[in-house]
């Protein structure tokens, strides 16, 4: 832990120079107009990289040849297989249906962009995590025959859903949204399908996206994503508005 | 004697002049001020089991005394210090197996840690993101108190204001660092580092002239690994859960408060025989008091 020692030395030099700083108005208005034009995305991505990159130094090379954990160990026991179920982007798709339905019937904008938004932040979701899955190529810990451990897709789609519904209908909705968000990414650890890191990782990309879409929305800057056919298949087209 | 204490504190609180303040956050308002003694009566049980049955045990129990001050640079930026100090150590160790371990009782006292902690508030949104870092540069052996590494920590924290209730928490990723202990015996234990990732949940009702907070957490944690000449416990992952009742006083610019916490973790073992349920717990309990003045 030489780098903490490091971090620990420093920060201890650092700090007593910290009596010479003038109350300082200024440096306060910058952070406050940072915060108006990018929300809370860059906050997201940089705690919950910073989260990752902690759990995923911290692991063991051994846990590799895990086998599957003690029912005592396990916080969720038996419980787990609904987190698997229902974190398979069945919420974020019921989301999306539901909305866009009663939207287009009863001809209300505001459920048409809710069901858009979970849309949009849910491909990014869905497109980022299937691209990092395949590139890492990361062992499950209890089931080592199978290579598609980092990121969680279950975590990832899970918070992409309980961050556009916090935003959309508040954080009455948005509790209950995020709670069962966690119970489903726990559940990945809870039966050996996913290390801590890798849960880490997808809650990071799922709420990145949907607040990322949601402050670009709010922002006049819309961007979109889409399926393109090629001659030798399909392509990917993204698209911002500056 | 805690007990006498606990009780005047009681007699004495209503007698003065208070008035409401909730500093959710504990960041100093404008150029202000914090300081912040504590005392708690602490106990931590390391415990390794075998399908509940325990194998060896260490429970420590001592007075743990911090005394901290928090600064603001700017409105939303603050910095802090702290000190840990220990007193009454007592570590008990008892060992079921026959080995070159002998169980008995070992008396603690010194400083355990000096805290250093930072933290940006945005006062609009009700968030606040915060950095803590703890360590010694001290050796730890039995007899003194120390820490004996490093942690480091960084917490997003948030809070919904409903009226007198409020709720908040908090969501953190600590690093606990390596840590190397010299014991009695000769041996030299060291704990490796591991991480844990959790979420804080805090429900506070604001009284006329107190705040009244309950909280509770859980966590999940990396690989855990104590190794010494004589054992080695290896585990792969773990959890834990904890809760915490606060009753704090505000009174002439200041808080008094009293607080009662529990925590636990367990840690799924490695062992060469899967037939084997061993598991690694440890169980933390504290009863505090503390003060809180704003300058």
């Amino acid at each position: 832990m030489v780098l903490l020692r490091v971090l620990f030395i420093t920060s201890l030099l650092f700090s007593s120079s910290l009596q010479a700083f003038d109350f300082n108005l200024e440096l306060d208005e910058k952070m406050s107009k940072f915060d108006d034009k990018y929300g809370p995305t860059p906050w997201i991505i940089l705690g919950g990289s910073a989260a990752t990159a902690m759990a995923y130094l911290m692991r063991k090379d051994r846990s590799y040849r895990k086998r599957e954990s003690y029912e005592e160990t396990q916080p969720l026991q038996g419980l787990g297989f609904v987190g698997d179920i229902i974190g398979y982007g069945f919420l974020n798709g019921t989301y999306t249906l539901a909305l866009g339905w009663y939207g287009f019937k009863y001809d209300d904008i505001e459920a048409k962009r809710s069901a858009e938004l979970m849309a949009r932040a849910s491909a990014y979701t869905l497109a980022t995590t299937m691209l990092l899955k395949n590139l890492i190529h990361e062992k499950r810990p209890g089931y080592p025959d199978d290579d598609q451990s980092f990121p969680s897709g279950h975590s990832a789609a899970s918070f992409a859903f309980a961050s556009v519904v916090t935003l959309r209908h508040g954080w009455g909705w948005g509790s209950l949204a995020y709670t069962m968000a966690g119970f489903i990414a726990v559940s990945r650890v809870n039966d050996d399908y996913h290390y801590l890191h890798d849960l880490l990782a997808g809650a990071t990309i799922g709420a990145a996206y949907a607040y990322g879409v949601h402050q670009n929305f709010k922002n006049g800057q819309s961007y979109w994503f889409s399926l393109a056919p090629l001659p030798q298949g399909l392509g990917a087209v993204a698209s911002l508005e500056f | 004697m805690n007990r006498v204490i606990f009780i005047l504190l009681f007699i004495l609180i209503p007698s003065l002049n208070i008035y409401s303040r909730v500093n959710f956050f504990e960041q100093p308002i404008a150029d202000e001020i914090i300081y912040d003694f504590s005392s708690r009566w602490k106990i931590l049980e390391r415990e390794y089991e075998d399908n509940s049955r325990v194998i060896d045990e260490r429970e420590y129990s001592s007075l743990l005394n911090r005394l901290a001050f928090t600064k603001s640079i700017v409105k939303s930026l603050s910095y802090g210090a702290a000190i840990n100090v220990e007193v009454l150590g007592e570590q008990k160790k008892s060992y079921l197996e026959p080995g070159p371990l002998t169980s008995g009782v070992v008396k603690y006292n010194g400083v355990r840690s000096l805290e250093l902690y930072s933290q940006y508030l945005n006062l609009n949104r009700h968030i606040a993101f915060e950095i803590h870092l703890e360590g010694t540069l001290q050796d730890a052996r039995e007899r003194n108190a120390s820490l004996g590494g490093y942690n480091g920590s960084f917490n997003f924290k948030y809070l919904h204001e409903l009226g007198a209730l409020k709720i908040g928490g908090k969501i953190f990723s600590s690093v606990i660092g390596k840590k190397r202990v010299y014991r009695q015996d000769g041996e030299r234990e060291i704990s490796d580092p591991y991480n844990q990732f959790g979420k804080e949940l805090t429900v506070v009702y604001e009284f006329e002239n107190m705040t009244v907070s309950l909280s509770g957490h859980f966590l999940l944690a990396t690989d855990y690994v104590i190794r010494s000449p004589s054992y080695t416990r290896n585990s792969d992952k773990g959890f834990g859960v904890g809760g915490e009742l606060k009753i704090i006083y505000h009174f002439n610019g200041s808080d008094l408060y009293l607080w009662h916490d529990r925590a636990n973790q367990v840690f799924n073992v490695i062992t060469t025989d899967p037939g084997l349920q061993h598991e690694y717990e440890i169980e933390e309990q504290s009863s505090g008091v503390g003060f809180r003045w704003y300058y």
